[in-house]
């Protein structure tokens, strides 16, 4: 173990050394581990502030009485819950993503290692150290992003005051807490990223052939939409908002399942079409989807949050005219979510920007060999990048508009008590606008981010054992 | 006419003439090539003329530039000094993507290890240099099965290389690489990664193939018994050309 983890050093700073970039990586690696734990920190950050005010409800809600500041308070914390499941899901995969991008570039080496008598448990044992290396830096780093934003995350205005920076700092056991559950997950995601590659003496090959996805998932979307209906019209019907909420958490949850069951495969089916028509690169981005739709349902998956939260704010009023005739109670619980949704967008962009940008540098580095043999055969270098665009922009537009039918669909029981049943004003408009260009900016540029990296794999003349 | 008859795994397999419009063959001259990594000289004033139609293996041990000469002559890599030219184009003389333009229209590639793209299936790898020149879909994709049939590949077109042998693989990679009945036909190690029986096949059908579409053929291996396929021997020694010699094929 310990001449493991000693070569393990040793390899990690002669590569860090390495003037081609090995540690380029590594790099991409701990910025995701960072952006990771930043998001982790500032989730767990506002739920922890909503149940300290539970205890301790702020001065501007003095005006009602205990039982209405009891209700309003615990419906803040299953409402920050429901951020927190909207937000924790895509922020895990962004730290697993992160953890297999560092497996994948080491691969090679690993297999030298096994040449010389590693065994395959040694190798596994060393990967896992090094991801815990980088999650533990990429923790540091994303702890310090979390406490230098902690002034900006306390100007957000819930339950009519802003937050206090007392509210928002983690104790110390919850913020060991996160950090343990994050060094886990890099532990457990080198792992079993490692164990969908073969790593033998004489190389690493991946597990290519990925089966079909099957029609049945069909069926589980009619079961899973019956399920909606039914459990919203539980919510309506229910007389107490802490029942509704757990029922609208769990339908939510359940809602989330559904999605990651049949994205996928709908993914597939659109790539499958889309073969018959268009250009190469239009040719070639289909095929990489309909090859592994899951993979390509991962790189997006954290917009389809994106998405369902823009579709609630589509059917929430916005606008003051609509809200005219709702109480001040209901007033601040809509101004919050709101807010929360904003937030929650915010946080959703960003992760999912980190992802794409984080799985298409992973996917050049795997391609490299490919890249430059086509290359040499003549094909021109525009054509990746084409397929790229194609390959992240099918799977993005189609999850954006089906997740987004489906967050109207959430957040229509909530709006029956409302002056006005439906509503979708200028400003929801420009929330809906807004994002849908944000998400596709972002993501094109996150795509677009793996140029440098494809241009390096493109330019490196290794003279070759002729 | 040509007829090989090849019995592998696939079982036999019969190639006419009866292959696409042939490209205008031109000579293929190397003049005073020299290429150099760092400090290391890969090629030192290397001079070489290949006339059209001509089979040339290329030989020579570890690090005598023998690959080198190769991504020269294909314009992959331009060289430092001297100047390569098909028929009246040099090549040294292009830009880069012109000199791309020129590979995937008038060359064709094998690599050691076929270098097919994993998601496509057969057919759509061996008809990416047509889709890319603008040939319709549905005519490259018919080509493409032609092509596989005339190489002992029928039905196979809808397998991803993940899919196949290593010959066949390879049949698949020969296949790509003749489609638009390239000038030139480049291969680097075609049997490196395969056993003795599937080299000799495939040297078989890479050959007969060249002799079908008139193209002429420059090979790179570190085995006598491919080279020995083709008319004529360049070794390679110390990055210059140490003997050029014609085979018995």
């Amino acid at each position: 173990m310990t001449t493991t983890i000693g070569l393990s050093t040793r390899l990690a700073r002669a590569r860090l050394r390495d003037a081609r970039g090995a540690g380029v990586l590594d790099g991409f690696a701990v910025l995701a581990f960072a952006v990771t734990a930043w998001m982790a920190f500032v989730v767990t950050s506002g739920t922890w502030a909503f149940a300290q005010r539970r205890v301790a409800p702020p001065q501007s809600l003095a005006a009602f009485d205990t039982e209405t500041v009891t209700l309003m308070t615990n419906t803040y914390v299953i409402l920050a819950g429901i951020a927190c499941a909207l937000l924790i899901a895509p922020v895990l995969s962004l730290g697993g993503a992160a953890a297999r991008l560092g497996a994948r570039g080491r691969a090679r080496r690993l297999a030298a290692l096994r040449l010389v008598g590693m065994t395959g448990g040694q190798v596994v044992t060393m990967s896992v150290i090094e991801s815990v290396v980088q999650a533990a830096v990429g923790l540091l780093v994303g702890a310090a992003a979390w406490a230098l934003s902690l002034p900006l995350l306390a100007m957000l205005r819930f339950q009519g005051t802003t937050f206090s920076l007392a509210e928002l700092v983690l104790p110390w056991y919850l913020w060991l807490g996160v950090a343990a559950v994050l060094l886990a997950l890099a532990a457990a995601s080198t792992a079993l990223g490692l164990s969908r590659v073969r790593i033998s003496p004489l190389g690493v090959a991946r597990q290519q052939t990925t089966p079909r996805l099957r029609a049945w998932r069909v069926a589980a979307l009619a079961v899973g939409v019956v399920a909606i209906v039914v459990g919203g019209r539980v919510i309506t019907g229910s007389s107490g908002a802490l029942i509704g909420g757990l029922v609208f958490v769990g339908l939510l949850g359940f809602g989330i399942a559904m999605v990651n069951l049949i994205a996928p495969w709908l993914l597939q089916v659109l790539a499958r079409v889309g073969l018959r028509v268009g250009s190469p690169a239009w040719l070639l981005g289909n095929r990489r989807i309909a090859a592994d739709p899951k993979a390509a349902w991962r790189n997006v998956s954290s917009l389809a949050l994106t998405g369902a939260v823009v579709g609630m704010l589509c059917v929430i009023p916005l606008d003051s005219s609509v809200l005219a005739g709702v109480d001040e109670l209901n007033l601040m619980l809509l101004t919050d979510i709101r807010t929360g949704a904003v937030v929650t967008l915010v946080i959703a962009l960003i992760v999912g920007a980190a992802s794409t940008a984080l799985a298409q540098c992973s996917d050049v580095v795997d391609r490299a060999d490919e890249l430059v043999a086509l290359d040499r055969i003549g094909v021109p270098r525009s054509l990746d990048a084409a397929a790229r665009r194609h390959q992240v922009m099918v799977p993005l537009l189609s999850t954006l508009v089906l997740s987004m039918g489906l967050g109207v669909l959430a957040a229509l029981p909530f709006t029956a008590t409302f002056p006005q049943r439906f509503a979708l004003g200028p400003s929801s408009l420009l929330v809906l606008a807004g994002s849908l260009v944000g998400a596709t900016l972002l993501t094109v540029l996150a795509a677009e981010a793996t140029r440098p990296l494809r241009a390096r794999a493109l330019s490196t003349q290794v003279r070759r054992n002729d | 006419m040509v007829e090989v008859n090849a019995s592998g795994s696939n079982g036999g397999m019969t190639i006419t003439d009866t292959a696409p419009t042939r490209h205008r063959v031109d000579p293929l001259t190397a003049d005073g090539l020299v290429k150099r990594y760092g400090q290391v000289v890969a090629l030192g004033g290397v001079n070489v003329h290949i006339a059209p139609g001509e089979s040339v293996a290329i030989m020579g041990p570890s690090g005598s530039g023998k690959s080198t000469l190769l991504h020269c002559l294909s314009g992959i890599l331009p060289p430092d000094e001297g100047r390569v030219t098909l028929g009246a184009v040099e090549l040294s003389a292009l830009s880069d993507a012109h000199r791309s333009r020129l590979r995937l229209q008038r060359f064709g590639f094998v690599f050691q290890d076929g270098q097919l793209i994993g998601e496509l299936p057969a057919r759509e790898n061996v008809a990416l240099p047509l889709l890319l020149t603008g040939v319709p879909r549905g005519a490259a994709l018919r080509q493409a099965d032609d092509w596989l049939a005339r190489l002992g590949l029928p039905g196979i077109g809808g397998r991803r290389p993940g899919e196949l042998s290593g010959g066949q693989a390879q049949r698949v990679a020969i296949a790509r690489a003749l489609i638009h009945a390239p000038s030139v036909i480049f291969a680097d190690e075609p049997t490196g990664a395969l056993d003795q029986a599937t080299g000799h096949e495939v040297m078989q059908i890479l050959r007969a193939t060249a002799r079908m579409t008139g193209s002429t053929l420059v090979l790179v291996t570190h085995d006598l018994q491919v080279a020995r396929w083709c008319e004529r021997l360049i070794e390679i020694r110390d990055a210059l050309v140490h003997s050029d010699t014609r085979t018995e094929a």
